[in-house]
């Protein structure tokens, strides 16, 4: 699986991180992004749980998955009318991403032009924002410039 | 809803004296009110209720056992759900069940709000992350990832919206019918908010975007307020001053991975589930009330974002998947319409009570006190949200 590059650092609220749900936030850090897949039926899912939704299981492992996607909705938000942190960061694409081979839809800020954000279907990759405390938040890129970038 | 041969009415409702964006008077305060104006409309005592139900507690509201104390009730039900607007059906129901059950007589269902720019400013706030669900490993229910910048329920369901709007093709003059009629609507209404604020096309255009399609008159207001509405028996009800209005169906939210994201419908595939096509679904609450789909005479729909409205209308039939926005561009939502809409302007207009400002304007309506807004022969009212959720009272 490709490594998922760290495009900046991430400046809103902390991630909320237990030990349950640790390896994906760590992971994103080490430039790996791990969901948990069901050990009997081989169900990736998301959002992080300990149990398959599909099978009921608890036997998972954590495991890498494609970065590729696409988008499914992506909206520019204008006004941070929540969290204050979010003030000095709008406007900020915020995306939900169809991922192409693990089957999940994964929530993520897209860093483009927040005035043309991108319409369904155009394809992301995945990368991440370095917050504190040695953990990752997720995030993605246009496809287009990830190759620029590579 | 019947069991053990008992139907149940509300026999009275009332609201806090007024509705606004500071008024300027505590939650507690503003419930008395509306509690007080409640058992005055239909001539109950303190003394007579014997259950009590709330859904919105501490910080933004008033908890049960505060409220009984304070007014000096002696109650052998409570009930007391989250602090979110979506527990009126289940309020309602579980009120009703519970004078059916025989576990009360009558029960006062009253629910306060306040704002941060209002009342709620002198009280201790909620923080960051938007909503305590921002917390949550499964994010917030709206939709909400506060990771993410997404960390209002606006701004969750500006994605509900985007998504709706790339998927069918409605644009922003679509979105703005849903606030410009509601408005419309709360001109007719003096407890209204915004009852003075007309809304046109031009000036909709003109508000700057908050987030994705979202413009303010999108969101529904944050405001201050109470409301409360007394329920009891139909043999109690028959003693009473007022025309009883039956609490004639009922049915539940329905909760699944594909309606994780509360302002979505089923199928649009925002949250966790697949997109696909939308898949018709049983809604008992008609054969519960004994009357069809066709026979509703107002529709109240949970309106805390413009777009909950497209979603409502398509989950529950009145019109075909994607079809919402030219539905309400020939139907119109006003008193007029065919099928009427939020008559009393709505939580767009009229103010975010949690939707128990719908159930007090339906029950209002059914007994013709509407004024220059009564639906003409209004006999059967509909409440209904995103999720599925929905009541109908009857006259």
């Amino acid at each position: 699986m490709s490594r998922l590059r760290q495009v900046g650092d991430h400046r809103g609220p902390a991630p909320v991180v237990h030990p349950e749900t640790e390896p994906f936030w760590r992971g994103l850090a080490e430039g790996r992004l791990r969901l948990q897949r069901c050990t009997p039926c081989g169900t990736v899912r998301f959002p992080l749980g300990p149990v398959c939704w599909r099978c009921g299981s608890f036997d998972h492992e954590w495991t890498d998955v494609a970065t590729a996607g696409t988008v499914s909705a992506a909206v520019t938000v204008r006004r941070a009318t929540g969290d204050p942190l979010w003030a000095g960061e709008v406007p900020l694409v915020s995306a939900q991403i169809d991922m192409d081979s693990a089957g999940v839809r994964l929530p993520g800020r897209i860093l483009c032009d927040p005035d043309t954000p991108p319409p369904h279907g155009t394809p992301v990759d995945a990368a991440y924002l370095a917050a504190a405390d040695g953990y990752g938040v997720l995030c993605f890129v246009l496809r287009e410039s990830s190759q620029e970038g590579s | 809803m019947r069991l053990g041969g008992t139907d149940v009415c509300v026999v009275g409702v009332g609201t806090s004296e007024q509705f606004g964006f500071d008024l300027g008077r505590s939650p507690m305060r503003l419930q008395a009110e509306a509690f007080t104006a409640a058992l005055a409309d239909c001539g109950l005592d303190r003394a007579d209720v014997d259950g009590f139900a709330t859904a919105h507690g501490s910080p933004t509201g008033v908890d049960y056992e505060e409220f009984t104390a304070v007014m000096g009730l002696d109650c052998r039900y409570v009930d007391q759900a989250w602090a979110h607007g979506r527990w009126s059906t289940g309020l309602v129901a579980h009120a009703s069940l519970a004078i059916m059950a025989g576990l009360a007589d009558v029960v006062a269902i009253a629910n306060t709000v306040t704002n941060g720019r209002g009342y709620a400013r002198h009280l201790g706030g909620l923080g960051g992350h938007g909503t305590v669900e921002g917390l949550r490993d499964t994010g917030g229910g709206h939709g909400e990832w506060s990771v993410h910048g997404v960390d209002t329920p606006g701004a969750a369901t500006s994605l509900v919206a985007q998504r709706y709007m790339e998927r069918y093709g409605a644009a922003s003059e679509d979105l703005a019918r849903i606030g410009i009629g509601f408005r419309e609507n709360a001109r007719l209404n003096p407890m209204a908010i915004l009852r003075d604020k007309p809304l046109t096309q031009e000036s909709y255009l003109r508000e700057p975007v908050i987030s994705g399609p979202f413009r303010r008159c999108d969101y529904s207001l944050a405001n201050d307020g109470a409301t409360c509405l007394v329920l009891a028996a139909a043999d109690r009800a028959a003693d009473l001053r007022t025309h009883g209005v039956r609490v004639a169906g009922a049915q539940s939210i329905r909760s699944n991975r594909d309606s994780y994201v509360l302002f979505s419908r089923p199928g649009l595939g925002v949250g966790f589930a697949d997109e696909t096509p939308l898949r018709p679904e049983h809604h008992p609450v008609y054969e519960m009330a004994g009357v069809g789909r066709d026979d509703v005479d107002g529709l109240y729909v949970y309106d805390s974002f413009s777009s909950n409205v497209w979603m409502t209308l398509e989950r529950f039939g009145f019109c075909g998947e994607g079809e919402a926005p030219g539905w309400i561009a020939s139907h119109g939502l006003g008193v007029g319409a065919a099928l009427p809409v939020n008559t009393n302007g709505g939580l767009l207009s009229e103010g975010h009570f949690g939707g128990y400002n719908h159930l007090v304007e339906m029950v209002r309506q059914l007994r013709g006190e509407c004024g220059p807004r009564q639906i003409a022969g209004a006999e059967v009212l509909q409440w209904t949200t995103p999720w599925g959720d929905s009541l109908i009272f009857t006259r």
